[in-house]
């Protein structure tokens, strides 16, 4: 029958059309769930940046970095790819930043004082290991407000129009 | 009397015919989709190839690329809004717009009323035709007094699309530990073609950052303009993306959207504050130094991106990195 024939054709038709899309992308490595809380001076803090630079390298730009950022609790879910999608085995540094405002025209302070900010002087350390991993509590010190300078200095470097706030 | 045969299409049949043609409309329309965007994107890109001419024809004139904005004698009062015009306005005489460059005063602000003939006319060199936004002059121009800035419903800029790097700055330290990879242009003063020691070709001159104001996240519109609530400035105020303001970003990753600090994404991640976003599939289009247009896939590693930004860091370039 043609009829019959015609929808065969039809459907491998559809199939092929289906098949062939998306363009693969870098492979990715496997990840393991992994979450933990930051504390600062004894208090859960939101909104303190977590990342997780490889212990070897924690300069390397191109490594994969596990981030989470901290929420009311102080409590963090680490993701690689995506927010919240895990992280790779390994040992890593824990860098902590506590930005006072969001990305934008201005560069924002550290409430920590920057003590914790670089890969190289980090005094923390995690590890991950496969299945679901819950990384030891940081516990962090917020650094005494730094002098306020001059309003140019606080609006960016004086030669700075893009400091337009 | 025997009727004729009149052999005519059982409603199977019909049903078949119509499917086939369904499916051959579904294979040709993202087809016809995919061309018109990529039309599109060549003007986008070809847009950019005049922005490049342009910066040249301006180098042979003055011996060097434009300051991102032209500043007056700063007012230590308020040192930040003596801005009076960004790159788009300097090299407008030489993308075929002298009257609009004549209509335009750079004794004052781009953000003042003496300036709104020259501000709110669109230069279509400047747009990137696959920006869904509106091509009409917008308004909510930020009024200056001292360093105080509100939003004016009367004061209206027509947009532009294509930025210059001021730096590539990832991870994001804190301020008094910040890294920050120059871009080409410097912010006050003439920039000689020896200053980009790293070669013309490795060195970005301006990119993609389309669709401003509207907020978009990775192809997902989030919100429009002007959002009153949200907490960064360029949502409330639209200062940042008149083709005559300065046009100039810190490119940066992100995890996530404009609220986020470093992460995994460079470009197509959003088109807030230091994004590097197109409306084209897998990546943006890019001018470099020496004038050529190339395209930067969302996948290029951020050590290439660093490398490309900066103008004189002395890194080695691959092509087989891009």
């Amino acid at each position: 029958m043609v009829s019959r024939y015609g929808i065969r054709a039809g459907l491998v038709a559809a199939a092929l059309a289906s098949a062939g899309c998306g363009e693969p992308g870098p492979p990715k490595v496997a990840l393991h769930p992994a979450s933990g809380k930051v504390i600062v001076d004894g208090q859960p803090t939101a909104g303190v940046l977590v990342r997780l630079r490889p212990a070897a390298d924690p300069d390397a730009l191109d490594a994969l970095v596990p981030f989470g950022k901290t929420g009311e609790d102080g409590g963090y879910t680490l993701g690689t790819y995506e927010a919240g999608d895990g992280a790779p085995t390994g040992r890593y540094k824990v860098t902590l930043f506590w930005p006072d405002r969001p990305p934008g025209p201005s560069l924002a302070e550290d409430l920590l004082g920057g003590a914790y900010a670089q890969g190289r002087s980090t005094p923390l350390e995690a590890t991950i290991a496969e299945g679901d991993n819950v990384i030891p509590t940081f516990e962090a010190t917020k650094a005494a407000p730094r002098p306020k300078k001059k309003s140019a200095a606080r609006k960016g470097r004086p030669d700075d129009p893009d400091g337009l706030e | 009397m025997p009727r004729p045969s009149r052999r005519g299409f059982t409603l199977i049949e019909l049903l078949v015919v119509i499917a086939i043609i369904a499916v051959l409309i579904a294979l040709l329309l993202p087809a016809v989709q995919s061309a018109r965007e990529a039309a599109r994107r060549a003007q986008c890109s070809n847009n950019l190839k005049q922005i490049g001419i342009a910066f040249h024809n301006y180098l042979d004139v003055h011996n060097g690329f434009p300051a991102t904005a032209v500043t007056l004698a700063r007012n230590a009062a308020s040192p930040n809004t003596q801005m009076q015009g960004g790159w788009c306005v300097q090299i407008l005489p030489f993308i075929e717009q002298p009257a609009v460059s004549g209509a335009y005063n750079f004794n004052v602000g781009w953000y003042v009323l003496a300036n709104q003939t020259a501000v709110r006319t669109v230069v279509p060199t400047y747009i990137c035709p696959s920006s869904p936004r509106s091509m009409n002059p917008i308004n909510y121009v930020p009024r200056y007094s001292g360093t105080a800035a509100t939003p004016d419903p009367t004061i209206y800029a027509a947009a532009g699309d294509y930025f210059t790097a001021r730096s590539f700055v990832d991870p994001w330290y804190p301020t008094n530990q910040q890294v920050e990879h120059i871009g080409v242009l410097d912010q006050t003063t003439f920039t000689p073609l020896s200053a980009v020691s790293d070669g013309l070709s490795n060195t970005l001159l301006a990119y993609e950052c389309a669709g401003k104001p509207d907020y978009y996240e990775r192809r997902r519109f989030v919100h429009g303009f002007p959002t009153p609530s949200s907490p960064n400035v360029i949502d409330r105020q639209w200062f940042h993306g008149p083709w005559a303001s300065y046009m100039n970003m810190r490119i940066t990753s992100s995890t996530g959207g404009q609220y986020e600090y470093d992460g995994p994404c460079v470009i197509n991640c959003h088109n807030g504050w230091n994004g590097a976003y197109s409306f084209h599939p897998g990546g943006i289009d890019v001018l470099s130094c020496d004038g050529s247009v190339r395209f930067l896939k969302e996948s290029t590693a951020k050590s290439v991106i660093r490398s490309y930004v900066s103008r004189a860091g002395g890194e080695i370039m691959d092509a087989s990195q891009w």
